[in-house]
């Protein structure tokens, strides 16, 4: 890669004629944001040149790759007399060539618009192309950080710098390239920046006013992105500032300690202790927290913990990183990538811990383009057949044979039936031909959006992404066009050999250029993002019947066919005019159930059927339900089409922002709302893989199993106390017997037993006792599956080779129903 | 003339694209040199060579093109809102830097604020401006922009105005507290901005905040804070209700706030007891509310503050101790010479220098000093070395001798500073005894080079010249022995023969100073040491040899002024100096070519 400072004219060439018209000087095009490029996935371009006229000039600049010479990506400047600027955009990366590819080839090119025509600028040496590669990052999670821009750290703390202690941790998951730094002063102001990384760590204040990067970081986790925040190297500014009204921490104050305690918080799964005795003092930030899950404190305070935010998860480190590793000694096993991939510091197992949970790959987007492709046909075919024309022609027919198999018959002509038939038949197809001839000539030029809508939480900004078809008659250059950020993708085939360019002309402000569109279809894939009024959100709190809430979305939107995604199912909302909702306890949803009507309409199977795809919501976001209701389409400042009827819908996706009901209210939590994992027991009994958390199912088992299971109580609930537990099994296959008991203290009390169970079992817990939650909100109950003592069939295959294939059980499902009463907090 | 941009501690683009494959190298490494040079460098190393010649560079100066800030105001005229953005932050920065003008953007900054076309991110950019700028007369422009702009604006604006104690949002901030569906941000911004303008008539709600239980913690504590900075007085019921209510953190870091300015006896009290609170947390915030009362609040917890394993509560012990200062107080200070906190133990031992000049508390300060540096605690000694070096205690100098040989390496070095300071004659034959030792042995790591740095200054100082053969041993560059140890070598070599003709030495020395051109070029210490020497030589001969390493001006810079140095004593001539550097900052997003290279002169 070749970067060229700018530099200036030598002297002799003031002397020089002055430079044409159209001249420009010093283009340069170089790596922005965050430096890392990924196949099919945006990133950010840098350009800078100099304008040596003595008038202002109006240019656009373009950049290509290569291997896609008619797609361009450009940016209008305007550039005063005799200056040199810098400036961003966004661009896409084109796929890759073959797996081995390397670099990214890229050309730009500078047009001039200043005179009202269009003309090609030259430097000072006549050239008018620009060539330039980016590598490709490699095939792996990407990591970017924000740091300090000088290192003028407070001497004496953090022997280990945020970099080192990022890598340290991304190390231990083996994960060896792609992580970069963020190094603009200002972000540039768009989401796009951040669309090839998985995850952001933020370890410097610097970023503290830059509003629009900040929106943009926002808009980037709440759509999926993982955040990491080091408290410990911010200032409460700046987490107020990218959590907005969902900030609900607070700063006590700050000390350096030398020696430090990590212990297991209330929400992690582990038991890990890591204490440090430090010559360097580490910085550790008090904090008070709410709706969060602390995964490790230090001395009672928060240390380490999550937040959910929006579809994202943001993780907060209130300690400096001296306190979760410690000096690599010759005897520590090396880290997964080997000796050659690892540094100085040996992470504790509570960073492992954490970094397992940190370094996820960023979920894909939610609506599934084949799903909604497949629905935006419809949407648009929907409108093609008149069903009562058609079934009136199909009647006609159909009726019309008899009585003519009749007159026929007393005329004593019955055998011209078999000439009859064929004709009618051939008639009534080419009315039918006709019809939707007909129909197809006379559509309309019709738009049909799905959108997938995702609130930022605690600010008034939204995230729309979706597909969108355009189905026009005539042909014409596309008006795609947008004012809230983001990009549009129309599909290209056809126009592989015809120019075509997306342009920035502002922050958040793009359109399509040359690009023609066909008669048909066309699709459209699109992220934007939006403001709107007033914070989209979902309050809701539990009580005697289940959920109830409010919800609160802009106005004209017709929302309906609303569902609670909980961690263990869904469950059907009723919504009320008024912006109410409510979720019966008795509602649950089947697994193939996916909206709550009973008799879904056309369009209600549509959106059962692309929901049934969505991706199941990942196993971190088991505290964070999500109220998923449909709408119509929400218009973001985006022009997708000149004329003609726009349809569509959207899916929104509001996170519930849980309200604890007053101390002594009664509440009935369903079975969605309680997630389990198989646990170590009181009577010591460790987990003996009875359940695959990672899977969500139930093992299937032969023989006799044992286990406890935890049901946890949301956490913004606690304390509570429960009056009755309903657990219910779902059985497959010869069990020859069930037993349920509860947790007495530490000893095991058996509560049912079922001989040769089958199908769906049910038992009632009311013992106060065996109801009591652990210090996590967490109930158990011990399920013994099958007769003690008995052969277990897989031993008797070992010697006889032989096994019954009937002999296999499994639970097709357990849940849970508890009802209880708040308690008044301490 | 230079140019020097401003941005040069980012890594230049083409490195990126390697960047992640080299970071952990870089990681490896950086960790292998800190870790093995941070300790010594935890106590900065004074060199008195350092200290010669008296004549220091001055600073380079800085200046913007004359152009630019117009420039930046026809980008703010310009309807593209991120032209908008860049400019307003860009004026920022150059104030930021010290640059001055950059009111003159002004009404182009109203403009983009009042209006309501632009992109938020550009009026955020604007009003970002006129604060740095501490523009209070746009006070109600920010004020107006603050109310429809969005949260993100109001979370920039509303605190620059309570800081300039805008009156004419209070109001709007009374209202936020007593209305019950105020978004968070709004509110805790309402309740910041009314505790720090000290609004009495919003005292009540927000008590009414700090006080009900079912509010959550964030806004609770900061309702509690705001109630605290406001009244003086009358609180003390309500925080001995908190705590008696409910004994959580949460009420009892509430209960501090509100009376964290109250002087009645009761309050005192109240605070003492939570000074002792088992929550470090919320002991340190009622130790600092009596602190900044009266030191005298806290004499009654000051000994168990100093001996409390939190370190800001110890540090308030200690600066308890420290402004009210008895013998017997050093006497139970000095055992936190050996505190955990290397700013803790710094602090202990500037303040023994500070006091030890009080005739009263010196005879302690000395005593319980060398006391610490008798004992076995690596930290004490550290720090009682220089202590007592600066103290110029004689009586110390064979247990300093003895830290020489200290496994650990800021004793090491804090014995030979500590040593140097002193410059006990008898400390002489000793130290060349241990310098031998050290030159003579295997392994010569920076430590070392450093410590015998130090020694050879110490030498230097008391003209010991049977040193003379074992420095002369360190003037050739060789792989063994590294840049500190070498040039303080020289520079002793200088002190002891000053005045005295050596042409052999002179020789050598001016081979060094002039090596710049082989690989590895000469260290420059060494190049530097060896021009002062050579200037205490009076090296006539090797005139010629010194003015080649300068121009027909002196630089503004460290070498060229040892130089100049060195010629005035040979010569009695002072050369004349170049003005210092005046550079021109570049690497803005928007700027003006240079029209000729007069334009890159600082303007008159």
């Amino acid at each position: 890669m070749l970067f060229v400072h700018s530099v200036d004219l030598p002297a002799w060439s003031q002397d020089q004629p002055a430079s044409p018209s159209n001249a420009i000087e010093n283009f340069n095009l170089s790596t922005g944001g965050t430096g890392l490029y990924r196949p099919d996935k945006w990133g950010v371009v840098k350009v800078s040149l100099r304008n040596p006229q003595q008038h202002e000039v109006h240019l656009l600049a373009t950049t290509h790759a290569l291997n896609e010479p008619t797609l361009q990506y450009g940016r209008r400047l305007w550039m005063p007399a005799r200056s040199q600027l810098t400036s961003w955009n966004p661009m896409r990366m084109p796929p890759l060539d073959h797996p081995q590819q390397t670099q990214f080839d890229l050309r730009s090119m500078v047009i001039n618009r200043s005179s009202g025509v269009e003309a090609m600028s030259a430097n000072e040496f006549g050239a008018m192309q620009f060539d330039q590669s980016f590598r490709v990052a490699a095939d792996e999670q990407v990591t970017a950080l924000i740091v300090d821009r000088s290192n003028d750290q407070t001497p004496g703390l953090l022997s280990t710098d945020p970099q080192e202690f990022v890598l340290t941790a991304r190390l231990d998951r083996g994960l060896k390239y792609n992580l970069t730094i963020l190094g603009d002063p200002l972000l540039p102001a768009s989401e796009e920046l951040l669309d090839a990384l998985d995850h952001l760590v933020i370890a410097s204040n610097r970023i503290v006013t830059d509003a629009a990067g900040i929106s943009a970081i926002r808009r980037w986790v709440a759509s999926g992105g993982r955040l990491w925040i080091m408290a410990d190297m911010v200032s409460p500014t700046l987490l107020a500032a990218l959590l907005g009204d969902d900030d609900n921490i607070t700063e006590v104050n700050r000390v350096d300690l030398t020696s430090t305690h990590l212990d297991a918080g209330a929400w992690s799964l582990s038991e890990l202790r890591f204490t440090r005795e430090l010559e360097r003092p580490v910085r550790f930030v008090r904090l008070v927290a709410e709706d969060h899950q602390t995964d490790f404190t230090s001395d009672g305070w928060p240390a380490a913990f999550w937040k959910n935010h929006g579809e994202g998860r943001i993780l907060v480190t209130t300690i400096g990183g001296d306190a979760w590793v410690r000096p690599r000694t010759p005897s520590d096993p090396p880290a997964p990538g080997g000796v050659s991939m690892q540094t100085q510091f040996f992470p504790s197992e509570s960073l492992s811990y954490l970094a397992l949970q940190f370094f996820t790959p960023r979920a894909a987007p939610l609506i599934p383009r084949v799903q909604a492709e497949e629905q935006i046909r419809q949407l648009i075919g929907y409108a093609i057949p008149d069903r009562t024309l058609t079934v009136g022609i199909l009647a006609g027919f159909t009726s019309l044979i008899p009585l003519l198999a009749i007159w026929l018959a007393r005329r004593g002509r019955l055998e011209w039936l078999g000439l009859v038939i064929p004709v009618l038949s051939l008639g009534a197809a080419g009315m039918l031909m006709a019809l939707g001839w007909n129909s197809r000539t006379t559509i309309p030029a019709t738009t049909a959006i799905i959108q997938h809508v995702q609130p930022v939480p605690g600010t008034e900004e939204i995230r729309t992404s979706g597909l969108a078809g355009i189905f026009t008659n005539e042909s014409q250059v596309a008006p795609l066009s947008g004012n809230q950020g983001g990009w549009m993708s129309p599909s290209m085939s056809g126009f592989e050999s015809t120019t075509r360019r997306m342009a920035w002309s502002d922050i958040d402000t793009w359109s399509w250029e040359l690009l023609p569109f066909t008669p048909g279809l066309r699709m459209v894939s699109f992220q934007t993002g939006g403001r709107v009024d007033e914070p989209v959100e979902a309050v809701a709190e539990f009580d005697a019947r289940g959920v109830s809430g409010k919800l609160t979305l802009p106005a004209g939107l017709a929302p309906g066919d609303a569902v609670i995604i909980a961690p263990r199912g869904r469950i059907g909302v009723q919504l009320h005019p008024d912006g109410r909702f409510t979720a019966a306890a008795s509602a649950v949803l089947g697994p193939d159930q996916y909206l709550s009507a009973n008799v879904l309409s056309d369009e209600q199977q549509r959106r059962s059927q692309l929901m049934s795809q969505l991706p199941a919501p990942p196993l971190e976001n088991l505290f964070s339900p999500v109220l998923m209701v449909w709408t119509r389409y929400w218009d973001v400042g985006t022009s997708l089409g000149r004329d003609g009827q726009t349809v569509g819908s959207a899916l929104v996706s509001v996170p519930i922002r849980w309200q604890r009901p007053a101390a002594g209210t009664p509440l009935v939590i369903t079975g969605p709302f309680l997630p389990f994992r198989e646990v170590e027991g009181p009577d010591g009994l460790p987990p003996k893989g009875l359940y695959d958390r990672r899977s969500a199912r139930w093992t299937e088992k032969t023989g006799t199993a044992e286990g406890w299971v935890a049901f946890s109580v949301p956490a913004d609930l606690l304390p509570v106390e429960l009056t009755s537990a309903t657990i219910t099994f779902k059985v497959l296959g010869p069990m020859r017997r069930l037993e349920l008991s509860g947790a007495n203290g530490s000893t095991r009390q058996s509560l049912k037993t079922w001989d040769s169970p089958v199908g769906t079992l049910r038992a009632e817990i009311t013992d106060p006792t065996v109801l009591k939650l652990d210090s996590r909100g967490r109930f158990l109950i011990r399920i013994d599956v099958g007769i003690p003592d008995e052969p277990d069939p897989a031993t008797t295959q070992l010697t006889t080779g032989k096994m019954d294939p009937q002999s296999y059980w499994q639970f097709e499902d357990v849940s849970a129903q508890v009802t209880g009463q708040i308690q008044k907090r301490q | 003339m230079c140019e020097f941009p401003i941005r040069d501690t980012a890594l230049p683009p083409w490195m990126g694209g390697l960047r992640s494959q080299r970071i952990f190298v870089i990681a490896i490494v950086l960790t292998a040199v800190l870790v093995s040079t941070a300790r010594a460098q935890d106590i900065p190393q004074i060199f008195l060579m350092d200290r010669e010649p008296a004549e220091r560079p001055l600073p380079s100066s800085y200046f913007i093109h004359p152009e630019l800030i117009p420039m930046w105001r026809q980008a703010l005229s310009q309807p593209e809102s991120e032209l908008q953005r860049q400019a307003a932050e860009a004026l920022v920065e150059a104030h930021a830097l010290g640059h001055d003008g950059m009111r003159a953007a002004v009404p182009e900054l109203l403009a983009v604020l009042k209006s309501k076309t632009v992109h938020p991110a550009a009026r955020h950019a604007a009003a970002h401006a006129l604060i740095a700028l501490d523009v209070r007369s746009a006070a109600d422009r920010l004020f107006e922009a603050s109310q429809d702009g969005g949260k993100d604006l109001r979370q920039l604006i509303e605190p620059a105005l309570a800081n300039w104690d805008f009156e004419l949002i209070r109001p709007v901030w009374r209202q936020r507290v007593q209305s019950i569906t105020t978004p968070r941000r709004d509110l805790i911004l309402a309740i910041r901005g009314l505790g720090q303008q000290r609004d009495a008539q919003a005292l009540k709600s927000l008590l009414g905040l700090a006080l009900t239980p079912e509010n959550s913690a964030d806004i609770r504590l900061a309702a509690a804070r705001a109630a605290g900075q406001i009244a003086p007085e009358g609180l003390e019921t309500q925080a001995e209700t908190l705590i008696a209510a409910r004994n959580c953190v949460l009420n009892r870091l509430c209960a501090v706030a509100l009376i964290t300015r109250h002087t009645s006896e009761r309050a005192i009290a109240l605070n003492q007891s939570l000074g002792m609170d088992a929550e470090p947390g919320v002991a340190v915030e009622a130790l600092r509310s009596l602190f900044a009362l009266d030191p005298r609040l806290v004499l009654p917890l000051a000994e168990m503050a100093i001996n409390h394993p939190d370190a800001g509560i110890r540090r308030i012990g200690i600066e308890t101790y420290v402004t009210l200062p008895t013998p017997e107080r050093m006497q139970t200070l000095s055992a936190r010479l050996n505190d955990p906190h290397p700013q803790l133990r710094k602090l202990v031992r500037d303040k023994f220098l500070a006091l030890s000049q009080e005739p009263t508390l010196e005879p302690t300060i000395r005593q319980s000093t060398i006391a610490v540096l008798a004992g076995d605690d690596w930290r004490g000694q550290e720090q009682a070395s220089l202590l007592l070096g600066d103290l110029d205690e004689e009586s110390v100098t064979a247990r300093l001798l003895e830290l020489l040989d200290s496994a650990r390496p800021e004793v090491m070095l804090a014995a030979a500073m500590g040593l140097k300071s002193i410059a006990a004659p008898d400390s002489a034959m000793p130290v060349l005894a241990f310098a031998q030792r050290r030159t003579e042995a295997a392994g010569f790591t920076p430590l070392t080079d450093t410590q015998l740095a130090h020694l050879f200054e110490l030498l230097g100082l008391l003209k010991t010249t049977e040193a003379m053969p074992l420095m002369e041993i360190y003037i050739p560059k060789t792989r063994k022995y590294r840049g500190f140890s070498r040039a303080a070598a020289i520079w002793a070599l200088g002190l002891m023969q000053e005045g005295q003709t050596n042409e052999r030495l002179a020789s050598q020395l001016l081979e060094r100073a002039t090596d710049t051109r082989s690989s590895p070029a000469e260290d420059f210490y060494v190049r530097r040491a060896s021009v002062l020497t050579l200037g205490r030589l009076r090296a006539s001969p090797q005139l010629p040899g010194l003015k080649s390493l300068i121009g027909d001006q002196i630089d503004n810079n460290l070498m060229d002024l040892t130089v100049r140095w060195s010629i005035l004593q040979i010569t009695g001539e002072a050369l004349p100096m170049r003005p210092p550097h005046t550079m021109r900052r570049t690497g803005w997003f928007l700027e003006p070519l240079p029209r000729e290279k007069q334009e890159l002169k600082e303007p008159d």
